[in-house]
Parts: C-alpha cells; sequence; structure tokens
C-alpha cells in the first residue's frame, strides 16, 4: 500500500518536474520575502515580551538552518549540534560579563567552533571510519560541553550560568537580529546553496558512490559542510545571547541538540523556511503551551519527531516542494575543450597489479596496455578479478602493489575524483544514480564537474530530450545504463570504464550495444574497458580481448584466438 | 594500599556496567547495524522499574524489570524500527533518537524530573584488610560478570550463538540459509534491550534517578563499542574495560571533567588512526600476520 502511494508519488514528480522547474527559484524567493515581512512586521502586531520570544525563536531558526547545511543537504547527522550554537552564546555571555565587546567573543567563539568542526569532521567522516562515529563523536561533544560549562565556574558562571543585562531596547535589537540572519542566509544562498557546491552537497547525500565517480571530492565536501554547518549555528548561538536573561549550560546541551533535529525534522529538511518556521513555531509553541501541557509538550514534540521519520521524513515544507533539487549550473558554452591528447602511447596501462582481500589474492600481478581509442573486453570465469581490476583502474579500491598509468600519468595512489579530471569514467554493474532526481539534473551534475558542454553522441543526446525531465526511477534498466555512460561521456574522458553494460538488458537493447558503444568510440575516441560476460557483445564489440583467470591474465588477442586457447577453454569448462 | 585496591573495585564496578551495556549496543549493531542511541535511556527506564517497585522483594523487581525490558525491547522493534530497516542508516539513527525523547518524557510525565532514589537490598560492607566495600556491589559484579560469560559462552560455543553470528556476518546468506532475519532482529534487538534495562536495574540503587539518568553511559559505551572491530561481541566488554581503565587512570591526576575530555580526545585520537577498530580475535590477528 505505502509501496503503491510512493510510486504514485514519484510519478507525479516526475510528470511535475518539468513546467514547474522554471518558477521554483521564484515561489521560494517570494515565500522568503513573505516570511521576512510577516516577521518584521511582528513588533507591531504582538507585545515586547512576544516580541522576545520570537526574536529567540529566530535565532533558533538560523541555527536549525545551520544543521540542515550537513544533516538535509549533506546527509550528515549531528546529534549535539547545541555544542556550536552554546559556543556563540557563551562567547557572547563572557565577553560581556568581562566587559570586553560582544563582536570580539562571538568572532573568537565562531572561531573556536570552526576548529572544533573541522576536527569532528575529518575524524568522523574519514572514508574508512563506521557512520556511527559521527553520531558518538557529536553526542560525546555535547555531554562533554555541558559538563565543561557547570565545572568551569570562573569562565561559565556553572550551573548558575551567566547574566545577561537586558536589552535597552528590544526592537532595535530584534531588527538587527532580522537583518543579520536574513543577510547570513542570503550569503549562503549566493555562495553555497545556489552554486556549484550545493549541488555538490546534495549529490553527496543521494550518492557518494557516484559523486565521486563524477570528480566530487567527498571527504572534503562532508568537511565543509560541517564546518560550515558548525559557523552558522555558532552565529546563531552569538545573536540569540542577548535574548536570553541567563545563558546557562543548557545552552550547549543535548535538550537543545536534540530540539533542534526536531525542528528541522519536523519543519523540513532541506529547505530554508523549514527549519526556521519550524524553530519560531515550536519555541513560540513551548512558552504558549508550557503551562497546560508541562512535560507532555516535549513528549508529544518527541512522538511527533518519530513519526515523522517513518511517515514524512522531508517535514512539513517537503510536502509543498516541487521541481529540482539542483541550482542551474551548467558551464557556459565557451570552455568547451578539444579531444583529450597526449604524447602517452598507452591510454592506460597498468603493470604487476596485486590486490588481496583477507590474504586471498584476487589479482596476482596483471599487467595490461590500453591504446587510444581501442576497445578492450574483460572476460573471465566468476571470481577471476574483473571487477577488482575496473575497482583497482578506476580509485574505488586501491591496489597492494604495481602500478597504474593513465596518458602517461601514474594515478595508482591518486583519490578516485582526481582520476575522472584526469580523464578516466566509469559505469557500475548496477546503474549508480542520484535517486529523486531527473535526466537533465544528472547530465547537469556531470557538466558543471566537468566544467564544459560537449555534445553527446546521437543516441545519448535522444535520451536526454526525451527523457530529460523524468526522475531516473521511471527509466527502463536499459535506458539507466544510457543515461551513466552519457554521464560519464560529460567529461570527455580518454578511458571509459564498462561494468556489465548489457547484465540484465532484453535480447533487442543488448544486440544494438556493441554498435552503440563502437559508434561512441568512433566519435568521441576514448578508449574503453569493458568487463562482459556475453560473449557475443564480446565478439562485436571487442579490437582485443583479455580474458582474466585466478588474478592473472591467461590469454589476449581477438576472439577467435581467446576462445581457441586451451587455458581459457581449460578456466571456463575445466577440461583438460 | 587500601587506596589503590578501593580504586581497583572502583574500577571494575564501573567497568562491570558499562562492559553489559556496550555488550547490549555491540550486539544491536553488529545484527540489526542500528545504532542505538536509546540504550542509554534504556537503562534509565530499568532504574525506574526499579524505583516503582521499590515494595516488592529486590530478585523479584529485578525479574519483573526484566520481563519489561524484553517486552519493551519487542515492542520498539516490530513497533517503531523495522519500519525503517530500508530507510538507511541516518533514519534508524533519528528514529532511536526519537524513542530515546519520548522514554525520557514519559519517565519525566510519569515521575517529575526531581532526582529518585532506591536502597540498595544488601547493606552490608564487605571488609578487605583495612577496607571496606558495599557488598551490593561486590554481588553486582560477579553478577555481572557470570551473565556476560554465559552470554560469551552461548555466543561462541553453542549452535544457537553460530546462527547468530552467521547472521551477523551476512544477513542475506543466513537467511538463504534459514536463519529468519526478522524473527533474529526481533529477538536480538528485545534481549539486548533487556540487558540494557538489566545493567540500568542494577546499578539504580547507586545512581541518582532522573529521566537524563542514561546519556551520561551512552558516549562511555559507544566508544567501547567503536574501539572494538564491527561485528564483534566480545569486543564491547574489553573495549569498555579499556575505556574505564583509561578513564580511572586519568582520574588519578586530573578531575572529572578534564579526564573526560581528554578521554574523549584519546578516543577520537583513536578513532583516526584506527577507525575500523581493533580486532580482539586473536585467530584474525595471527592470520593477517
Amino acid at each position: 500500500m505505502a509501496q503503491e502511494i510512493r510510486q504514485q508519488a514519484l510519478a507525479a514528480g516526475a510528470a511535475n518536474a518539468g513546467p514547474r522547474a522554471a518558477g521554483r527559484f521564484n515561489s521560494g524567493l517570494v515565500y522568503c520575502l513573505v516570511f521576512l515581512v510577516a516577521a518584521a512586521a511582528c513588533p507591531f502586531l504582538v507585545s515586547e515580551f512576544k516580541v522576545g520570544l520570537i526574536g529567540l525563536g529566530l535565532t533558533y531558526g538560523l541555527f536549525a538552518v545551520g544543521l540542515d547545511l550537513a544533516w538535509g543537504r549533506t546527509g550528515i547527522v549531528s546529534i549535539g549540534h547545541a555544542v556550536f550554537f552554546g559556543l556563540g552564546v557563551y562567547g557572547v555571555a563572557i565577553a560581556i560579563t568581562r566587559h570586553h565587546s560582544p563582536e570580539l567573543g562571538a568572532l573568537i567563539a565562531i572561531a573556536v567552533a570552526a576548529v572544533l568542526g573541522l576536527i569532528t569532521a575529518v575524524v568522523g567522516q574519514h572514508r574508512a571510519t563506521n557512520p556511527s562515529t559521527m553520531a558518538v563523536l557529536t553526542l560525546a561533544i555535547t555531554l562533554l560541553a555541558e559538563k565543561i560549562a557547570r565545572d568551569w565556574w570562573s569562565v561559565t558562571g556553572g550551573s548558575s550560568g551567566l547574566f545577561v543585562p537586558p536589552l535597552a531596547d528590544t526592537y532595535t535589537y530584534y531588527w538587527f537580529c532580522l537583518a543579520a540572519i536574513a543577510i547570513i542566509i542570503a550569503v549562503l544562498w549566493f555562495t553555497v546553496l545556489n552554486r556549484p557546491l550545493g549541488n555538490r552537497l546534495t549529490a553527496i547525500r543521494l550518492n557518494d558512490q557516484r559523486a565521486e565517480h563524477l570528480g566530487i571530492p567527498i571527504f572534503r565536501g562532508r568537511v565543509i559542510a560541517f564546518v560550515l554547518s558548525a559557523v552558522v549555528a555558532a552565529f546563531a548561538g552569538a545573536l540569540s545571547a542577548p535574548w536570553m536573561s541567563s545563558v546557562s549550560p543548557d545552552r550547549v546541551a543535548i535538550v537543545l541538540s536534540t530540539q533542534v533535529l526536531v525542528w528541522v525534522a519536523i519543519g523540513g529538511k532541506n529547505t530554508i523556511l523549514g527549519p526556521m518556521i519550524g524553530a519560531v513555531a515550536l519555541t513560540y509553541g513551548q512558552d504558549a503551551l508550557a503551562s497546560t501541557l508541562g512535560e507532555f509538550y516535549l513528549l508529544i514534540l518527541g512522538l511527533l519527531f518519530i513519526l515523522s521519520v517513518l511517515l514524512v521524513p522531508d517535514g512539513i515544507a517537503g510536502v509543498f516542494r516541487r521541481g529540482p533539487q539542483l541550482a542551474d549550473t551548467t558551464p557556459g558554452a565557451a570552455a568547451a575543450p578539444g579531444t583529450r591528447r597526449s604524447g602517452a602511447e598507452d591510454a592506460l596501462a597498468c603493470a604487476e597489479i596485486v590486490k588481496s582481500f583477507a590474504g586471498n589474492k584476487v589479482l596476482n600481478g596483471v599487467d595490461l596496455r590500453v591504446k587510444p581509442a581501442e576497445i578492450i573486453c574483460l572476460i573471465g570465469p566468476n571470481g577471476a578479478g574483473k571487477s577488482t581490476l575496473l575497482n583497482v583502474f578506476s580509485g574505488a579500491i586501491t591496489c597492494d602493489s604495481g602500478t597504474v598509468t593513465l596518458s602517461g600519468v601514474r594515478i595508482e595512489e591518486t583519490p578516485p575524483h582526481n582520476r575522472v579530471t584526469a580523464g578516466l569514467a566509469r559505469t557500475f554493474q548496477v546503474p549508480s544514480l542520484f535517486p529523486g532526481l531527473s535526466v537533465n539534473e544528472h547530465l547537469m551534475l556531470a557538466r558543471q564537474e566537468a566544467g564544459f558542454v560537449v555534445p553527446l553522441p546521437a543516441s545519448y543526446a535522444a535520451l536526454e530530450k526525451e527523457y530529460g525531465a523524468q526522475r531516473v526511477e521511471t527509466l527502463s534498466l536499459s535506458d539507466r545504463r544510457s543515461l551513466e555512460i552519457a554521464m560519464a561521456l560529460c567529461s570527455r574522458p580518454a578511458v571509459l570504464l564498462l561494468d556489465e553494460p548489457a547484465a540484465g538488458l532484453a535480447r533487442n537493447d543488448a544486440g544494438k550495444l556493441a554498435k552503440t558503444l563502437r559508434a561512441l568510440r568512433d566519435e568521441v575516441g576514448c578508449a574503453i574497458i569493458c568487463v562482459e560476460h556475453d560473449m557475443e557483445i564480446v565478439r562485436d564489440l571487442a579490437d582485443r580481448v583479455v580474458c582474466l583467470h585466478h588474478g592473472r591474465i591467461i590469454s589476449e588477442g581477438s576472439m577467435d584466438e581467446v576462445s581457441a586457447d586451451m587455458n581459457v577453454r581449460q578456466a571456463y569448462l575445466g577440461m583438460a | 594500599m587500601s587506596g589503590s585496591i578501593q580504586v581497583l573495585l572502583d574500577f571494575v564496578w564501573v567497568s562491570a556496567g558499562l562492559a553489559l551495556v556496550a555488550f547490549s549496543l555491540g550486539l544491536i549493531l553488529g545484527e540489526l547495524k542500528i545504532v542505538n542511541v536509546a540504550q542509554g535511556d534504556l537503562m534509565m527506564v530499568g532504574a525506574y522499574c526499579m524505583y516503582s517497585m521499590r515494595a516488592l522483594p529486590f530478585a523479584l523487581a529485578l525479574l519483573i524489570t526484566f520481563i519489561i525490558g524484553l517486552l519493551l525491547g519487542l515492542l520498539l522493534e516490530r513497533g517503531v524500527l523495522r519500519w525503517v530497516y530500508d530507510k538507511g542508516f541516518i533514519a534508524t539513527l533519528l528514529a532511536t533518537w526519537g524513542i530515546g525523547i519520548v522514554l525520557e518524557q514519559v519517565a519525566a510525565v510519569l515521575f517529575t524530573v526531581s532526582q529518585k532514589g532506591i536502597d540498595p537490598p544488601l547493606s552490608g560492607q564487605i571488609v578487605i584488610g583495612e577496607l571496606t566495600y558495599p557488598t551490593y556491589r561486590i554481588v553486582v559484579i560477579c553478577g555481572i560478570a557470570a551473565l556476560l560469560g554465559a552470554l560469551l559462552l552461548l555466543v561462541y560455543r553453542t549452535s544457537l550463538g553460530l546462527r547468530l553470528r552467521a547472521s551477523i556476518d551476512n544477513v542475506e546468506m543466513a537467511a538463504i540459509m534459514g536463519i529468519s532475519p526478522q524473527r533474529t532482529f526481533a529477538m536480538v534487538f528485545s534481549v539486548a534491550t533487556a540487558l540494557a534495562v538489566l545493567a540500568g536495574a542494577l546499578i539504580a540503587p547507586t545512581l541518582a534517578i532522573t529521566p537524563t539518568l542514561g546519556l551520561s553511559f551512552l558516549a562511555p559505551a559507544f566508544f567501547a563499542v567503536l574501539v572494538a572491530k564491527q561485528g564483534s561481541l566480545a569486543g564491547p566488554v574489553i573495549g569498555a574495560v579499556a575505556v574505564e581503565f583509561t578513564f580511572t587512570m586519568l582520574q588519578a591526576y586530573l578531575n572529572v571533567t578534564m579526564a573526560e575530555a581528554i578521554l574523549f580526545g584519546l578516543l577520537a585520537l583513536f578513532i583516526a588512526i584506527k577507525p575500523q577498530g581493533i580486532s580482539w580475535s586473536w585467530k584474525t590477528a595471527r592470520r593477517e600476520t
């Protein structure tokens, strides 16, 4: 039942994506302006006490927007984000109590938050780290920060906290706050969210493997997102300090960390207004309903939080959200490059590649040289090491020893995203795409990362034209494979790696594949290394067939030569 | 001399409680691949159960609490968690976080946030040389050690344990061989919940019982799990001892907050250097060399 509804929603989304795409930026802007005007008008409509409450809510809103940069955009969850907010609060409060300027306190606090965020992200987002580590680290720092705030009496005032003198003029500070928040969000929008960086963060969230093999540095992207998120949270904390009569350890504590998660979850991730309105409404509601509901208020919020995780993962704003998720960052036509040419004799070469998993040698001394624009088909029985070799080329795994050379440059130590820039592109056995994005958005991301727009071969251009506005979930398998190849071609690769491009295709699609790929090679001029099981396709496609067995190349040559080779027959059939 | 024995006994006492929680966390992380951030709150549930049943004989209350833990685990797994397994890591993390909030708030509504306490069932002191130590703690230490020993034997020496480890290692393959993932998930979560609840119940007489008491156990327990290789069930137990040992050592020279700050710093550094944790298994270690 739920599945069915989702399918329908997907289909509806696909149908809607086209016409609304153009209007989305404007409608979003209109909503934001309406919110801004409404917020600016508040002092004329409600009592001074309520203005203070809404002012606090707005700074909480900025805090929530900050968390959303990490969680909603990039998919890094922090369950201790109050520590960054609390740094800002304490920075200002300590500066005021010691008669320094609050701006100085805020700046120092933001700098500390940036450093702490950087350390947390570097440790927690490392490629080999368990995903649970980030949760544990953020939890640990917020618990620790609360303890420090309680115990470091001389600086933080301990449990009773620091006293912040009341504002001389509530209204002036309210408008100042509002203006500061609007400026920060505008800056975020024009430097991150509506720019290639924002698209990269979204790509990392949706499919980090694909993002990396499009040339996006995923580790760096995550670290940047988390540090930004920490800085925005600290800034929000600094702005909020004057709204509090006393600054107590609660401001860095786990309860506030939890609340901000609730605001973002219920308001709506991955939007600006969602977290903002979530924070303002729930802060206001907490005050208004505290006398009647008491502890029940937080209990209800907790239940709503669970329900939103289970049923509406995109929150309330997500229900209204339509259209594309990415900013249009298609590069101008000016930057189109010529064909990749280098003096090197080989497009790709490897020597003495060895790779073992837990003592089991999967690749055991592989030497291969691929000439420019040559099509190589890798064959071999299951477990021969074909996919592993492809992964060693693309950088998805690093080899234990041996060398890989791309157009004369050694790349065996190069991270995958840099190999893409150097002219290596790949597809996966199961097409690896960004769920929820349209065909156009996929190609735009690929072009954004390439930095130029090159014309696609006819059959791939037809795909873009015909299905451009459709979400990838609605495409057939063969179209999804074609889209992956089209994305790979956007970077104008010198070498294209294909992992079983015909697997699971219908007979007539598979039959056309060899012809399409040869035409592609002729037009683009890239070398192709293709793992394939279907021998008819191999015969039609390959310039040279390479047979792998037990991690070694046992035979290479034309299809006829290889199929006549006794070693190959023995490997496949066990014949003597 | 008696001072150092005191430190040693305290170290064993805190290690025992943490080891039980870390074992249950490791069990959930290994089998369900879920980071259960509600584990501390499950301890809190155990403590409040004992508080509500303080009129009953201690052993009976403990038994009822354990059964409540089993049922609560079953309810949470069937009612909430199974809907988020296919929604990815973050969704499961947030779902357990939400469960934690709800448990805390239910406790706050039922018992208010003011501190509660219960008396240990054994009030005597054991005399060791010049030192006296609460009998209750000694009994609990022995009890937890026996329980963990039995659990580890169950995991590593019985066919049920073998099925569990197979399922942890590769849930699809285990399913093909007739080990139902649904049943294993429900059973594991239920047992792990009951163990955390039991841990909370056992240390309740030494705690100030508040709705947020579990949070302070959560971070150390997770670090205990993270220093071991994921999926290992003995690892978190050894990890708990290692974490508490480091903490005890640091506390000998520093105040609690500083010691904790440095402990977290050291653990973060450890994770940065060994992101996969240490493999405690002697056999695997030998094969790799």
